[in-house]
């Protein structure tokens, strides 16, 4: 397991510009439908793992506390996304062809989005302005990474869940839980839908 | 307060805010993974979309059934049945379920039909069976693309279409309702005369709004750190 600590706590400004470099190469590949391309999906993670490897992120122990929390706060954000539908549609992903390379790239995916912004740069902030700077500023980050995928109308969704993850950030005391609730969140609601 | 317990009281706020933002399902979906590209197959290109049919007996038709079509990895047009909602005639051992696509009916929504008009039929002994009373069907249907507007399942009922209650899932191209019957469906961009722009938010006004934030956010840390360095 990867602890995202920050190294570099003065890398802080040089994290965002990679987070938005990852994300603005992810648009420029994409093209018109950049949540679907699969090129722009590696090259985004790439991005954001180097700049993580780069910020002095490290292996260490796996913090189960923190997984326990993770899967718990899944399981509240997939019950929230089932929230008023019809009826539970078990999505088209679940052919044995697509997992095959889908769950482990949206596993990657949702992996490097919280190496950075909730890993390293929120360690960066969090040591020089306090905790409720970093949720903020993070959440913020997280939800604008998101606006060349889905558009303005994900904005506020993307706010919400970017400040979830980072309470869960400082309630964990590491990367660990938002990691395994991204990823997790990532993976079922893609399957249900 | 103790810090972990204020994060996790601060959790529980952004969750009740998730909530409300995403309006009881009625708002954007949340979901944030990889998308399966829409490859739409309008009636009347090359190719056709195909209908789909599937007979299904008393003992199937007690437990929960979907049929898609095409039944590969994005449906543009799917059913699912709760048990009971579907009984086969007296005399008849089985319910055959077709889902067809069609032309669009001379009566026309308020607004403008996105991709086809789909057919969700059941017959059994060579007539028409409908849903029981209470037992809704939900229909999903696929927008002909990803990240246009938020569209609406209609049903035509009678000489008018009906908007059916909507939710959106998935990438956001995938729209699901309740119906109380079957018959003709299509997703409607209500008001419109075309079914508007698609192809996410990538466009440069978003993009140009991207940078922007993201600079300012840059400069804000930056200069946050160069202040205190002074001090």
């Amino acid at each position: 397991m990867i602890l995202a600590h920050s190294a570099r706590a003065q890398s802080a400004p040089t994290l965002v510009i990679a987070v938005g470099f990852a994300s603005l190469t992810r648009a420029a590949i994409g093209g018109a439908a950049p949540a679907s391309a699969v090129p722009a999906a590696v090259a985004f993670s790439a991005i954001l793992v180097a700049a993580a490897m780069w910020a002095g992120a490290r292996f260490t122990r796996i913090p189960w506390p923190g997984v326990a929390l993770g899967i718990g706060a899944a399981t509240a954000l997939v019950g929230l996304s089932l929230v008023g539908l019809p009826a539970v549609r078990v999505g088209p992903r679940t052919v044995a062809s697509v997992l095959l390379w889908w769950a482990p790239l949206v596993a990657v995916v949702a992996a490097a989005e919280e190496l950075v912004p909730r890993g390293v740069l929120f360690g960066a902030l969090r040591d020089r302005r306090g905790d409720a700077v970093a949720v903020a500023v993070t959440a913020v980050l997280f939800a604008v990474i998101h606006l060349p995928l889905y558009g303005l109308p994900s904005l506020a969704i993307d706010l919400c869940v970017g400040l979830f993850l980072g309470c869960l950030r400082v309630a964990s005391g590491g990367v660990a839980a938002p990691l395994v609730a991204h990823v997790l969140a990532d993976l079922a609601t893609g399957w249900l839908g | 307060m103790n810090r972990r317990v204020g994060a996790l009281f601060a959790a529980a706020l952004s969750l009740a805010a998730l909530a409300a933002v995403r309006g009881n399902g009625g708002g954007p979906p949340l979901y944030d993974g990889l998308c399966t590209p829409p490859n739409y197959a309008l009636l009347g290109s090359n190719p056709e979309p195909s209908p789909t049919s599937s007979p299904y007996s008393a003992t199937d038709l007690a437990t929960t059934q979907e049929l898609a079509t095409p039944p590969q990895i994005a449906p543009q047009a799917q059913i699912i049945l709760g048990s009971g909602t579907l009984s086969p005639a007296p005399g008849a051992s089985a319910v055959t379920l077709t889902i067809a696509p069609v032309k669009p009916p001379a009566i026309k929504p308020d607004g403008a039909i996105d991709g086809n008009v789909y057919d969700f039929e059941a017959t059994s002994g060579g007539k028409p069976v409908e849903a029981a009373a209470d037992h809704p069907v939900t229909i999903a249907l696929e927008a002909t693309a990803a990240g246009g507007p938020a569209l609406t399942i209609e049903h035509l009922e009678g000489n008018r279409w009906a908007p059916l209650k909507t939710f959106q899932s998935g990438c956001g191209s995938t729209f699901d309702a309740a119906a109380p019957s079957l018959g003709l469906f299509a997703l409607v961009a209500r008001g419109a005369s075309t079914p508007g722009p698609a192809g996410g938010g990538s466009g440069p006004s978003i993009l140009l709004i991207v940078v922007a934030v993201l600079v300012v956010l840059a400069l804000v840390i930056a200069a946050a750190r160069t202040t205190r360095l002074r001090r």
